[in-house]
């Protein structure tokens, strides 16, 4: 009976009952969208970051993330590369000389990271070569041809088959120097990424740092990255003379800025959920002050307090329980809308740039936040009636005779 | 008719000797605090025997309401006793109080007071319903008594569709159908036309003849005192006559 009375209570005044569930379904859509707005946002990050140079798994002297000397080589590298792209479970795998150095136009110099590269595996491993947006992904007649990004190029005030000079220190500490000709141009999301970063065949630095046929790096791409794990512990057992990292490991900076992002949302979440409690204690509390001779009746009549406070709850338990569903039914629909058509955020592309993020963002969602952001509604939904239910048992019941 | 009138300043209501009392009150009193305290109950002894229809009456401020609150363990008295059905009540706790009223005291209200998103039949098994009653005895009682006050048919309308003096006779089921001791009404017929008060007097003195049911009301109105077979007056507090007819 109390639960048929409190879900009749509920529609006595179906407009503000409406509004309640109204506030729940919105509370709950608006903190599930941020999270799977940020899941969506991290997700691509860290996709393009794998996707474009990380990969998923990467090999290195134990030694050389530490120090990075150019010396610190993977000891018979490129055996090992050609043993790694033998394994069934890789999808490809490719390797890569990498040294610190200064690229130098006749106008200005910056500091970037030299990678040099295997063009045709690197190609399946990244997707560098999409990103090339003029000239050529190193053609095969060029000799000594450089990537170069856009906003390098234009900070060096160069341009295609403009030559540059590649300047560094080999594994004797002595300066070494190379010209090349800049061959593309590409560009990434991430603007910090394109400006401290220039792509050269592995070969011609290999020849100017005097090191030829030695690789630092093997980057490993896999089907999926639920297989990160397996494949580490694979590698690291069958190559113990070098260090086999995941993606999150050489690049530390994709969590933790997933961790800041995920505090960032749930703080908002928070927000979403106090303004959520006080709208609910602000329309129960409504609810109940104008029974409050009804409530003074049915405590006269021989109903407990306990009872009426039961009711009460009963109430905004049930007003949530109609909500949340709902609110979980709308995230679904605007994830699966959102996720497929993507949320143009090109007016912040800048910014976005600047963290390495894309313009576009497809929303995702995991089902455990459905869970996790549900409770948490449904729990506030219940809080918020403890006052309201509280302020009804105190109701007297002499209210009924005056 | 038997009268048997005191018109004394502060008098003893009693119950003629050897009688079962339902109520009792010994030198009970209650003092509103405020800028100035007023007395509303001021030294009432009173006796109610089983099966008196007795109204209680008196000009506005008088103490009736205040009397019945008391009597009914809806509110508490700063000094003296309430006995009811035998059972003191100055010291019930409050939920212990509460099951008391449901199980002893039947009340019926001037605005009737009926849950509206209930239908009539659903609003008389209610007490029924907190007295854990099982379905069918619910139902046969609720079905009986909704009979019983003359709208048999009318069971499944809510309290928004009934007239007030059908809203008044649910009422009047509602506080039957856990049995109780005795009934309590406060201004019954206060909001109602000649007629429905006919009626629904018709019905409470049928009740009181045909089962023994005693009623206690607190009235202005005429013509409740007219047919009561008891009237007790108070006047600031104080019981100043008690006609027995």
């Amino acid at each position: 009976m109390l639960l048929k009375i409190a879900w009749k209570n509920i529609w006595r005044n179906r407009t503000r009952s409406l509004v309640l569930i109204a506030a729940v379904v919105l509370g709950l859509w608006g903190g599930l969208a941020m999270v799977s707005f940020s899941l969506g946002m991290m997700d691509q990050r860290a996709k393009d970051q794998i996707e474009k140079l990380i990969s998923h798994v990467q090999l290195h002297h134990p030694d050389y993330r530490d120090e990075r000397k150019v010396e610190l080589f993977i000891p018979d590298g490129l055996q090992v590369l050609n043993e790694i792209q033998q394994k069934p479970n890789i999808k490809a795998a490719t390797g890569r000389s990498l040294a610190g150095g200064m690229l130098a136009s006749p106008r200005k110099s910056i500091g970037v990271m030299i990678n040099g590269v295997m063009p045709a595996s690197e190609a399946l491993v990244t997707q560098l070569e999409g990103k090339v947006i003029e000239g050529e992904y190193f053609p095969e007649d060029a000799r000594n041809p450089i990537l170069v990004s856009e906003r390098a190029a234009k900070m060096l005030k160069i341009k295609l088959r403009s030559k540059i000079t590649l300047t560094s220190q080999n594994a004797e500490g002595e300066m070494v120097a190379s010209a090349f000709r800049v061959g593309g141009i590409f560009k990434t999301i991430d603007a910090k990424y394109d400006e401290a970063h220039v792509f050269v065949q592995a070969t011609d630095l290999q020849r100017m740092l005097g090191q030829e046929g030695q690789i630092h790096e093997i980057a490993i791409l896999l089907n999926s990255k639920e297989e990160v794990l397996p494949v580490q512990a694979e590698l690291a057992e069958a190559f113990p003379e070098v260090q086999v990292e995941t993606w999150k490991e050489v690049s530390p900076e994709l969590s933790m800025m997933a961790d800041s992002m995920d505090q960032v949302v749930w703080i908002f979440v928070g927000v979403v959920i106090i303004g959520l409690f006080f709208g609910i204690i602000n329309t129960m509390l409504m609810a109940v002050l104008e029974r409050k001779e009804e409530t003074g009746m049915l405590m006269a009549v021989g109903m407990k307090r306990a009872q009426v406070f039961k009711m009460i709850v009963l109430e905004s338990t049930l007003i949530s329980l109609i909500g949340v569903p709902l609110g979980i039914v709308l995230t679904q629909l605007t994830v699966g809308i959102m996720g497929n058509v993507g949320i143009d955020m090109s007016a912040f592309s800048e910014g976005l740039a600047q963290m390495g993020m894309s313009s576009t963002v497809y929303p995702m969602m995991e089902p455990k936040y459905y869970v996790i952001v549900a409770i948490q509604v449904f729990v506030v939904a219940i809080l918020g009636s403890i006052y309201p239910a509280f302020k009804a048992v105190g109701f007297k019941t002499q209210y009924i005779t005056r | 008719m038997d009268l048997n009138t005191e018109t004394n300043s502060q008098i003893s209501a009693s119950a003629p000797t050897g009688s079962e009392l339902v109520v009792q009150t010994i030198d009970l009193h209650k003092i509103y605090q405020g800028v100035e305290p007023v007395h509303a109950v001021n030294g009432v002894n009173l006796e109610i025997a089983a099966g008196e229809f007795t109204a209680i009456v008196g000009p506005s401020g008088s103490g009736k309401t205040t009397l019945l609150n008391i009597i009914g363990g809806l509110d508490r008295q700063d000094s003296g006793d309430v006995i009811v059905a035998g059972a003191s009540l100055a010291n019930l706790p409050e939920s212990v109080l509460t099951d008391f009223r449901l199980n002893n005291i039947g009340f019926v209200f001037q605005a009737y007071n009926l849950i509206p998103v209930l239908t009539a039949q659903e609003n008389i098994e209610f007490t029924m319903l907190l007295q854990k009653r099982p379905k069918e005895e619910r139902e046969a009682r609720s079905t009986e008594l909704l009979n019983a006050v003359g709208i048999g048919g009318l069971g499944d309308k809510r309290p928004s569709q009934l007239s007030g003096g059908q809203q008044q006779r649910v009422a009047v089921a509602r506080a039957l159908a856990p049995k109780p001791t005795f009934i309590l009404a406060d201004e019954p017929t206060a909001n109602l036309d000649s007629h429905s008060t006919a009626t629904l007097l018709d019905i409470m003195l049928e009740l009181n003849k045909k089962e023994g049911m005693t009623f206690i009301f607190s009235t202005h109105d005429q013509r409740v005192i007219d047919r009561a077979r008891r009237v007790i007056t108070l006047e600031d507090g104080q019981i100043v006559s008690d006609e027995r007819r």
